[in-house]
């Protein structure tokens, strides 16, 4: 018994690879795309798809072809013969003879599923995004919050392990913030907080960490940064701190900085806080607003 | 988001391994070879033997593409050129090179410009292979030679088809390497050429947002700015940048030559490498 290529429920064609022409098509291409009979011989094979799926065959179909001989469940574009795109499934084989044997047939339920498929992915993708981000960052300054500086501090110290890279650890803490809070209130202590915050986030270059360490402790790790140029840094930052006005008077801070890896010694990240906070405490026993670096000699002081 | 250029002095090596860094040759004037996208540092292997000659030809990936390290990927920076030439300016500056020849395909070309505008000390000379700064058609006149709605639908295929543009085409392309009598053919069988080289990439999750930031940019604003001598090199068939966009690109730079080259197709550095040759060849000698 011989079949009949027009009796199937799918779209059969045979295309030159070359020249890029129709040769034959069976009846479903006919009735189901509204195209008159014969009416696709010898037209090229790009008048029957949109221009993105033209482009998309070209530079992914035609290579497939070519290196594997077929291709399967591609999904792209067909034009009806009134122009409207319906979407189509492919599977394809290149004969040796440069012919291309297409078996297709409408997709438009499996377009919807895939298209709902795609919408879904790309609403939790945004959502996920929204939900990182409010979860690393400090709600009141937009600073990153302390979980998230600890994540990627801890990062930056495995980093070291690898690089030869110089970290330096800064602890701010303001200087008398209570009393701002006190003499002024909480929502004027929140302003100062916020002004604080824009500062830091626009001393730092993008490869450092800045955060909310506590209440009125902030955290800044620079990157790749010697303990003499981060004292540099927090000059700057005092100078730049010192302009920010409550009342009558300006705002000051204490910084207790320490750098990491120092003489190969090998830290982890509570342990170079503690040192970064034992020389913040030393700049406060020392007066207030001002820098100190941490110094083993700190730990001799209080044996 | 805003993207700052870059004042951090990253670790040398580690901008190597980021962005695959290779460097050919000796010689004492720079090359630097930007691929485009769905490519690699892979697709300038037809020019790399005739450049080492003369150049230090740098190749790299753009973190996210070839075999860069993917772990250095950030979604936010990669999903517009800017990011992509900032990869370009780190290059530069941890391997302390200014004044190079930028050689940039497509996109590439693009990201020079990007790169030449946020810091024109690093580059000398910019050569475009097949550029557009623009693909969509615009109701200010403006012919990229695709609908938005094109160029979104060709996102969406992207999409369904699960496929960050034939990825694996990878090995196939590294397989072709062709000998010299092959690349004296080039004419010849460009079509098959063509297709075997046209699109080899990566991951969709690094695809996807390298293709939107492609194909819906706008830089034709920078064009004006940038004072630097250009060179345009235009396919005479390309399905992707039609010839008076390669026209447009030349007239809005205030100092740039376009070469039209015979051939058909978005990849002429890979399908037409000794008249790309030639055609930067003889715009050096001009330009100097």
């Amino acid at each position: 018994m011989e079949m009949d290529p027009h009796i199937f429920p799918c779209g059969l064609m045979v295309s030159d690879f070359q020249e890029q022409k129709i040769l034959q098509f069976n009846a479903y291409i006919e009735n189901e795309f509204g195209f008159a009979k014969d009416s696709l011989i010898d037209q090229p094979i790009t008048a029957l798809f949109t221009k993105a799926s033209v482009l998309f065959l070209e530079h992914y179909f035609y290579p497939m072809l070519l290196q594997d001989g077929k291709v399967s469940e591609l999904q792209v574009m067909l034009l009806s013969a009134k122009k409207e795109p319906v979407p189509v499934t492919i599977n394809a084989t290149l004969s040796q003879q440069g012919k291309i044997y297409w078996a297709l047939f409408s997709a438009i339920n499996r377009d919807q599923l895939y298209q709902e498929l795609i919408n879904t992915r790309d609403k939790l993708e945004d959502k996920t995004k929204a939900l990182t981000i409010t979860s690393a960052t400090d709600e009141l300054t937009g600073l990153l919050n302390r979980r998230e500086a600890t994540k990627r501090a801890n990062d930056m110290i495995q980093q070291t392990k690898r690089t030869n890279v110089m970290l330096s650890f800064i602890l701010l803490d303001i200087d008398y913030f209570k009393r701002v809070n006190d003499t002024f209130g909480h929502q004027e202590g929140d302003k100062i907080l916020i002004k604080m915050s824009k500062v830091l986030a626009s001393t730092v270059r993008s490869c450092d960490i800045v955060a909310r360490w506590g209440g009125e402790e902030f955290l800044v790790v620079l990157y790749n940064t010697s303990i003499d140029k981060a004292h540099i840094f927090c000059q700057r930052l005092h100078d730049k701190i010192n302009q920010i006005a409550i009342g009558r008077d300006t705002l000051h801070v204490s910084i207790g900085m320490t750098s990491y890896p120092i003489n190969n010694q090998t830290l982890n990240l509570d342990e170079i806080i503690w040192q970064a906070d034992e020389a913040l405490y030393d700049a406060k026993e020392r007066g207030r607003n001002q820098t100190r670096r941490f110094k083993e000699d700190l730990l001799l002081d209080k044996r | 988001m805003e993207i700052s250029i870059s004042n951090t002095q990253f670790n040398a090596l580690e901008i190597k391994r980021r962005n695959h860094i290779n460097i050919l040759g000796e010689g004492e004037k720079v090359i630097l070879l930007a691929h485009g996208f769905g490519c690699s540092q892979n697709m300038w292997r037809f020019l790399t033997p005739y450049l080492e000659k003369q150049y230090k030809v740098i190749l790299f990936d753009y973190v996210g593409s070839g075999n860069s390290d993917v772990r250095a990927y950030q979604k936010n920076r990669y999903s517009q050129l800017e990011g992509y030439a900032l990869d370009v300016i780190e290059i530069c500056d941890s391997l302390d090179f200014s004044n190079v020849l930028f050689v940039g395909h497509s996109v590439g070309a693009t990201i020079g410009l990007i790169t030449a505008h946020l810091r024109p000390d690093l580059i000398d000379k910019l050569v475009m292979v097949c550029p557009s700064p623009c693909f969509l058609n615009l109701n200010d006149g403006y012919s990229g030679g695709f609908e938005k709605s094109d160029l979104e639908e060709l996102v969406n295929l992207m999409d369904k088809n699960y496929i960050g543009w034939g990825n694996y085409l990878a090995p196939l392309v590294m397989n072709s390497t062709p000998s010299e009598t092959d690349i004296k053919q080039e004419t010849d069988d460009a079509l098959v050429q063509e297709l075997l080289t046209s699109f080899c990439s990566t991951d969709p999750t690094y695809s996807k947002p390298f293709a939107i930031a492609t194909f819906f940019s706008d830089y034709r604003h920078l064009l004006p700015k940038i004072h630097h001598p250009c060179l345009v090199i235009q396919s005479k068939q390309d399905a992707l940048v039609p010839i008076e966009v390669g026209k447009y690109t030349q007239k809005q730079f205030p100092n740039a030559k376009l070469d039209i080259i015979n051939g058909k197709g978005h990849c002429l550095h890979m399908t037409y490498p000794l008249q790309v040759l030639n055609s930067i060849q003889c715009f050096l000698d001009q330009t100097q």
